[in-house]
């Protein structure tokens, strides 16, 4: 255990190392919120609405949806996938010392970087647009909390399943790139599922933005146990997922270099 | 006590096979073709504990498979292997902890610490081994002298030179002090006085650690450094195992000889080799009186050496043979030369 | 050799590397132009319930999104690999390669690996242009013209402004996330200029022209020529002032050891 929490902590001092492109990473966040909030303030100003979302409302639930994707691991690195494909990965494999878990600990150590970053980011931003923004009430925050926590865990065993199709795939990339664009569109970091107009209860991608935004606005209280059970359902088949392309990945494995 | 045995393995892979021609890449995009790559063919050997063995080989003769197969990392298609006793794609974790795998082309801390000086890969690695902090403080120290690494381990990686970041690379890859170590190429792009220093540090390692070594290359004058045993590896085939003196038995009876002359050798010479001032030729040892008593007329040379034929030569001769007839050669038979 | 036919062996030996994985290459091509599909989707959906953003009705700001994309896209298929591998190449001592070879060295650096995934992916990027032309009123051929010359100097200017940020990467190494923070601000290329404060409109059309990128070629489309001027003069300056700092940029270079080509 020890091992991975050192891993962790080579990250942590690695993203101090070089503290611009931390910040610069993490302000960044700032502009595509911007971007949104001068996009519905306009178009608000007009007279309009769209679904059933107040001008607050939207802009609570991008102030939530775009922290999350600031900070969950999407892409759980894509050196990984890199790694494999390299031949990387076989001095992983001479060692006692699992690959998956280095990867755990690594990405849990930026995250908390990360997080921390973008929040300290985030809250002078809040501050100023505090007018807009819908403050969630202890029970809301708990449940966001939550569901923020499994929707983590769900974006790492996903981002990992991207990553191991190295394995199979001569090239991955092509798969991460459309991964990206789809993450963002049917988890809801760039519009609201629910105005999006076509179905998406079946995937699991809701759960990495959509609900977790929707928990810290209150608005899934009538149906906190079923989403739980879905959300955590879908982790375990993605944990299966990840255990099964590892353990077939490596005997494919033909370990390039040298 | 075998430290390693290996009994007719067997390892292939597929490759595909790229369209020639202006429009080969079009034609490969709609349709494939593969062909099977035998990257190890029945090879079978043992190897005890405490030896250091080189193994040697053309680019893809064999070489980095054979190893990745004794340390677990690829699983080989037919045969069986035992390293250390243990089955190594089983992965144990007592097997991990004894053996070390380097290769000169890319380390551990490369792709850890790339950013980070040295000092935090080797932390990581003392917990990945589980090794306790006085006795870290002691191989490291052991190490880091012999490497002679000190001023480096506390700048970040990237900032290394290419030969530094060899040093601290194989200081990370032995603080476990591993009873079997895998060398793939270690020398690699490194200078000739890195390289020298780089044997000195494996022999002094082998003779107080008793570990096994075994150590791939592609330069023959390496094996020629260290390792009285060789295995010499062609398009997957073990063409030879025995001491290296053994190969030098097989070959012609030859010897290189080597005169100095004051000025320039004169232009009578035939059939000899000229280098500034120097005449060398490769002479059968039944003839070698008569063309020593040939030269010696000349009254403007200052030296003559005899000496056996470079290593490279013998090492050549092994893997033309390997093409003509596939033979694996056996060290202690003597061939006759018509 | 010259630069243009460094692009074209670049772009030819660029899909024979692209294409080789056949599978992987056309999700890319999906990939890439999910980008426009996305922001095709999203704006589809507010302009069902609103008539206009800022004064600009669906046809234009569709057309908005398509130039956006045949822009940005453009320049990704040019230089996107290589501006943000800059910085990369700085600190892990590619430079050297491009410094001794005959050819400008910084748009060498640039353009030294095209997308032929970007490249391919432009055709959305149009058909999302057509569809917002097709809405807005038809205009005389002659601003066609003017609009496929004003995507042109988008480009330049966007290239410009990688260049630019990449000089900054021979002093301070780690250097991505201002290409990240670029890549952020040319999000706003695809919404009205007009949504924009004052001071924002002040910074990303005249300073970092992210907004122009876009905005201005549609609006000379639409008859509107209220910016084309300081558009125009931005690539002039910027050239000036590249050619001023490169020299003095490579001054900052260390070098480092073996260069190790690291993809992400």
């Amino acid at each position: 255990m020890t091992k991975y929490l050192t891993a962790a902590k080579n990250e942590i001092k690695l993203n101090f190392r070089y503290r611009f492109n931390l910040l610069a990473f993490s302000t960044g966040l700032l502009f595509p919120l911007l971007g949104y909030v001068f996009l519905w303030k306009t178009a608000y100003s007009g007279g309009g609405r769209v679904g059933e979302y107040s001008l607050n409302g939207l802009f609570t639930y991008y102030f939530w949806a775009l922290f999350l994707d600031y900070t969950l691991p999407v892409f759980a690195y894509g050196d990984m996938a890199w790694n494999i494909k390299s031949g990387g990965l076989t001095l992983f494999l001479v060692r006692p010392f699992s690959f998956l878990f280095y990867y755990v600990s690594i990405i849990a150590g930026g995250t908390l970087v990360w997080a921390t970053v973008n929040l300290a980011v985030l809250v002078p931003f809040g501050m100023v647009f505090a007018r807009y923004f819908i403050f969630p009430g202890l029970t809301d925050f708990l449940v966001g909390f939550l569901f923020t926590a499994i929707g983590y865990f769900l974006a790492l065993l996903l981002g990992f399943v991207i990553n191991l199709l190295a394995f199979y795939l001569g090239d991955p990339s092509g798969f991460r790139g459309l991964y990206g664009w789809g993450m963002m569109l049917l988890g809801g970091s760039i519009i609201p599922l629910d105005l999006l107009g076509f179905p998406l209860d079946r995937l699991p991608f809701r759960f990495l933005y959509f609900i977790p935004a929707k928990a810290f606005m209150g608005e899934i209280r009538g149906d906190i146990l079923g989403l739980l059970f879905e959300d955590v359902l879908w982790a375990s088949i993605s944990l299966f997922l990840v255990f099964l392309l590892w353990k077939r990945g490596l005997r494919k494995y033909e370990a390039y270099g040298g | 006590m075998y430290s390693i045995k290996v009994k007719k393995l067997c390892k292939s892979y597929r490759k595909e096979e790229k369209g020639k021609g202006r429009f080969g890449s079009l034609r490969f995009f709609f349709r494939r073709k593969y062909r099977e790559i035998h990257a190890l063919r029945d090879v079978s050997f043992s190897i005890e504990r405490g030896e250091m063995v080189g193994i040697i080989g053309p680019n893809g003769a064999g070489k980095t498979t054979l190893l990745k197969i004794l340390s677990g990392v690829l699983y080989p298609d037919s045969g069986s292997v035992s390293v250390l006793g243990y089955i190594p794609t089983r992965r144990e974790k007592e097997f991990l902890r004894s053996i070390t795998y380097f290769t000169g082309q890319r380390g551990f801390l490369s792709l850890t610490i790339w950013d980070l000086p040295p000092v935090d890969g080797y932390e990581l690695i003392r917990h990945i081994y589980g090794i306790p902090e006085s006795e870290y403080r002691r191989r490291l120290k052991y190490l880091v002298e012999l490497l002679d690494v000190e001023d480096l381990i506390r700048t970040p990686l990237r900032k290394l030179s290419l030969g530094e970041r060899t040093k601290v690379e194989l200081v990370a890859a032995l603080l476990h002090f591993p009873d079997l170590v895998l060398l793939d190429e270690p020398t690699i792009g490194l200078d000739i006085v890195s390289q020298k220093r780089l044997w000195e540090f494996f022999r002094l390692y082998n003779e107080e650690r008793r570990a096994t070594l075994l150590i791939t290359s592609h330069y023959t004058r390496d094996i020629e450094e260290l390792g009285k045993r060789v295995l010499i590896l062609h398009r997957g085939r073990l063409l030879f195992d025995g001491d290296k003196k053994g190969l030098a038995k097989g070959l012609p009876d030859r010897k290189l000889v080597k005169v100095v002359f004051r000025s320039s050798p004169p232009p009578s010479l035939r059939g000899w080799r000229i280098e500034g001032d120097t005449a060398l030729k490769q002479v059968k040892k039944s003839r070698l009186s008569d063309e020593l008593r040939l030269i010696s007329l000349d009254d403007s040379i200052i030296d003559i050496t005899i000496e056996d034929p470079p290593f490279e030569d013998v090492i050549r001769e092994i893997f033309t043979r390997g093409e003509v007839n596939d033979e694996v050669f056996d060290g202690s038979e003597k061939r006759d030369q018509t | 050799m010259s630069l243009l036919m460094y692009v074209l062996k670049a772009i030819l030996i660029r899909f024979r590397r692209e294409s080789v994985f056949r599978g992987s290459f056309l999700l890319r091509i999906l990939g890439k132009a999910s980008y426009v599909i996305v922001y095709y989707i999203f704006f589809d959906v507010i302009f069902g319930s609103m008539e206009g953003i800022g004064g600009w009705d669906r046809g234009s700001v569709f057309m908005l999104v398509g130039t956006s994309g045949l822009v940005l896209g453009l320049s990704q298929s040019l230089f996107g690999r290589g501006a943000v591998g800059l910085s990369e190449l700085v600190r892990r001592g590619g430079v050297e390669m491009f410094l001794t070879r005959p050819l400008p060295a910084g748009l060498f650096m640039l353009f030294r690996e095209p997308s032929i995934s970007d490249l391919l992916s432009l055709p959305v990027s149009l058909m999302v242009l057509i569809h917002g032309m097709q809405m807005t009123h038809a205009r005389p051929p002659g601003s066609c013209f003017l609009f496929v010359l004003l995507i042109l100097v988008s480009v330049t200017i966007y290239s410009q402004l990688h260049l630019f940020l990449g000089l900054f990467a021979f002093k301070f190494v780690r250097l991505s996330a201002i290409f990240w923070w670029l890549s952020d601000f040319s999000d706003y290329a695809r919404y009205p200029y007009r949504i924009f404060p004052m001071a924002f409109r002040i910074i990303f059309l005249y300073i970092i022209p992210v907004l122009a990128l876009s905005n201005v070629p549609v609006m000379v489309y639409l008859g509107d020529y209220s910016l084309v001027a300081p558009f125009l003069a931005f690539p002039m300056f910027f050239a000036f002032l590249l050619r001023f700092l490169f020299p003095r940029a490579l001054r900052w270079y260390e070098g480092t050891g073996t260069y190790e080509l690291v993809e992400g």
